[in-house]
């Protein structure tokens, strides 16, 4: 079965095309730490949208939960021998600070869930949802990662 | 550092790493779909590709069954155990619906709010199946649905990693699942539907380089969970680098009762980089049911979905084949005569039954049979170690060799539709050990046994039984006599 051409995208999806790429790219960004891996993650998760229409309902949610998830499944085939593989490289070359040290000490999920929450501004709800996990796990994965944020911003 | 304080500066500092992605710096996509890649193209019958690779695994199960048949009877426990197809070489094309992975019969429980409307359609029991077997919220997003007909198939994308679920209903009746694919993991059917078994796990294309925990669970005919256990998969040659390659693990999996595994699950495992603390969750998922034990040894023609009933009653399967052996055995119980519980598969049941004492056993083998309104039929029985495959109906006769691997003696009957036994029958009379109650038309020792017996047009019955001073087992069936 053929998917949709791009032409035939619906009025909703082009719309969230135009207004919400920049901020998708930018949170798949967060959590891969790579500008060029966020952009094409964020491309997927358009086409797997159109792809997935008329089944999607809430057409920003549901792209955002493709984009984290396609950043969380990017960290993981990167995570050779059970090491994280945050883009250290990348990010120290293009500018340094203490973030790009101190989210490499996340998991995926952890990186995911922090990205969510502090960046977008996500209420616990929505990123179960977008995680596809209980709320209270949402808040043990945050618990977490700001135990582990702390220790090492305070370094 | 106060957690307030802490947030605070997190906020500050992904937003200001955010921020160094501009609209500039993106690759130009103003306008939307331009810098969209091309959709992914789907080959037309993808939908039936499920359906065929589990098909094709069942076929080479069958058709090794058959060759093992056609060189030696298979030992006692052998054809029990081996998961095959539905009736002993029947048809393939049987019109009975196949076997389910989910629900079960009398199943896990499913929600008792609204279980009708959690099976009304594909995309409904595709959803129930997704949230609870597999643990995924509700709304989980399934990407596309592909109907045709009773069966359907379900496509959704569980981290990143495409995966199906194909369905199918028993005419508008409610859809269920027939199986479950991941491209992360590609399990092998179990070498066993007794205890214990063993499931081999191969790496799928999408396994990670890292590899994955894969938990492996059977499950008996009423949903419950058997046993499971969990090993590590990794990717293997043919999906990595040739150095890499290495055996696919094998889980064992056993249980202390004589059920048999109806539907076996495997999920590939979510540990979350060892945090102890956050749940394992299921990242791909895998399913498939299996048919139930396979009647060998008789021939192709006969059909437990299909062929005409030996002998019917009121009663549960389990009542129906105990009263069936007690008319075919004079002796009841003995020789130690032992009926297991029922596997029900649809409208067909098998009975295992056994005689002789544990130790010493005598014969094993199936009693299939099927349900026609309230009443249960036996509608055909088998020995392992006895081997009737050879029979056939041609030219006004049944005739052929019956073979055996027992130390007993064989002896046949073969019955016209009025239940008298057919002129020339190789009854004991005039044969060696006709001054037993029950001779041997076989010699002791003999290993096979020649039948050439003529039979009127419509159906014959083949009864063979092992003896030794006694009727020690039963292997019983009926064939179309076609008009001359």
């Amino acid at each position: 079965m053929v998917g949709p051409a791009t032409g035939a995208w619906p009025e909703p999806l082009l719309a969230c095309y135009r207004t919400d790429r920049l901020e998708l790219v930018r949170v798949a960004y967060l959590i891969t730490g790579n500008r060029h891996v966020a952009e094409e993650i964020v491309q997927d998760a358009f086409v797997a949208s159109a792809r997935a229409w008329p089944r999607v309902r809430d057409t920003k949610a549901y792209v955002r939960a493709a984009v984290v998830n396609g950043s969380r499944s990017w960290l993981r085939r990167r995570r050779l021998e059970r090491s994280h593989a945050y883009d250290r490289a990348e990010a120290s070359v293009a500018s340094p600070d203490e973030l790009s040290d101190v989210l490499g000490r996340l998991n995926p999920r952890q990186r995911a869930a922090v990205v969510l929450r502090y960046y977008e501004g996500l209420p616990d709800a929505e990123i179960a949802r977008v995680l596809g996990c209980r709320i209270a796990t949402v808040r043990t994965v945050i618990h977490r990662a700001l135990g582990a944020l702390r220790h090492e911003i305070q370094r | 550092m106060e957690t307030e304080e802490l947030e605070t500066r997190l906020r500050r500092l992904l937003h200001q790493r955010a921020a160094r992605i501009t609209e500039t710096d993106l690759t130009r996509g103003g306008e939307a779909g331009e810098a969209v890649a091309p959709l992914t193209v789907r080959p037309n019958g993808s939908r039936w590709q499920g359906l065929i690779a589990v098909a094709a695994v069942l076929l080479v199960i069958a058709l090794a069954a058959a060759g093992l048949a056609a060189r030696r009877p298979a030992s006692d426990m052998e054809q029990l155990q081996q998961p095959a197809p539905e009736s002993g070489g029947g048809p393939a094309s049987s019109p009975e619906s196949p076997a389910r992975a989910w629900p079960l019969t009398n199943d896990e429980p499913l929600r008792a709010e609204n279980n009708e409307e959690q099976l009304r359609t594909p995309e409904a029991a595709a959803r129930a199946y997704l949230s609870q077997v597999v643990g995924l919220p509700a709304e989980w997003p399934i990407d596309e649905i592909e109907t045709e007909g009773d069966r359907a198939v379900a496509r959704y994308v569980l981290q990143d990693v495409e995966a199906q679920i194909d369905l199918g209903r028993d005419a508008n009746g409610p859809w269920y699942v027939l199986s479950g694919e991941t491209e992360l993991i590609r399990p092998a059917l179990p070498t066993s539907i007794l205890s214990p078994t063993d499931v081999s796990i191969a790496a799928g294309p999408r396994m990670y380089d890292a590899g994955a925990d894969v938990r492996v669970t059977v499950l008996a005919t009423d949903g419950r969970v058997l046993a499971s256990a969990t090993t590590r998969v990794e990717p293997t040659g043919e999906h990595r680098d040739a150095g890499q390659a290495g055996a696919a693990p094998v889980v064992t999996l056993s249980w202390d009762n004589r059920e048999v595994v109806a539907a076996v699950r495997a999920d590939v495992v979510d540990d979350h980089d060892g945090d102890p603390a956050t749940p394992a969750a299921t990242i791909g998922h895998w399913t498939t049911a299996l048919p139930g034990p396979g009647i060998g040894g008789l021939p192709t023609t006969v059909d437990v979905a299909t062929s005409a009933p030996l002998f019917s009653a009121p009663g549960s399967a389990d009542e129906v084949a105990e009263a069936y052996m007690r008319t075919r055995l004079p002796d009841y119980p003995a020789p130690d005569v032992e009926l297991d519980p029922a596997f029900y598969r649809g409208r067909r049941a098998y009975v295992s039954w056994s005689t002789g004492q544990q130790g010493e056993p005598i014969a094993a083998g199936i009693i299939g049979l099927r349900v026609s309104g309230q009443d249960w039929s036996v509608i055909a029985v088998n020995t392992h170690d006895v081997d009737v495959s050879d029979l056939r109906s041609a030219d006004g006769k049944v005739s052929g060799t019956i073979t055996t691997t027992n130390i007993n003696s064989l002896y046949a009957d073969v019955f016209q539709p009025d239940d008298t036994p057919a002129p020339g029958s190789p009854r004991p009379e005039g044969q060696p050990g006709a001054a037993y109650r029950f001779g041997t038309a076989g010699g002791p020792g003999d290993k096979s046994l020649d039948i050439a017996v003529p039979v009127q047009p419509g159906s014959a019955v083949v009864r063979v039984n092992l003896v030794g001073g006694t009727l020690l087992s039963l292997t019983e069936f009926r064939i179309p006599v076609p008009e001359r």
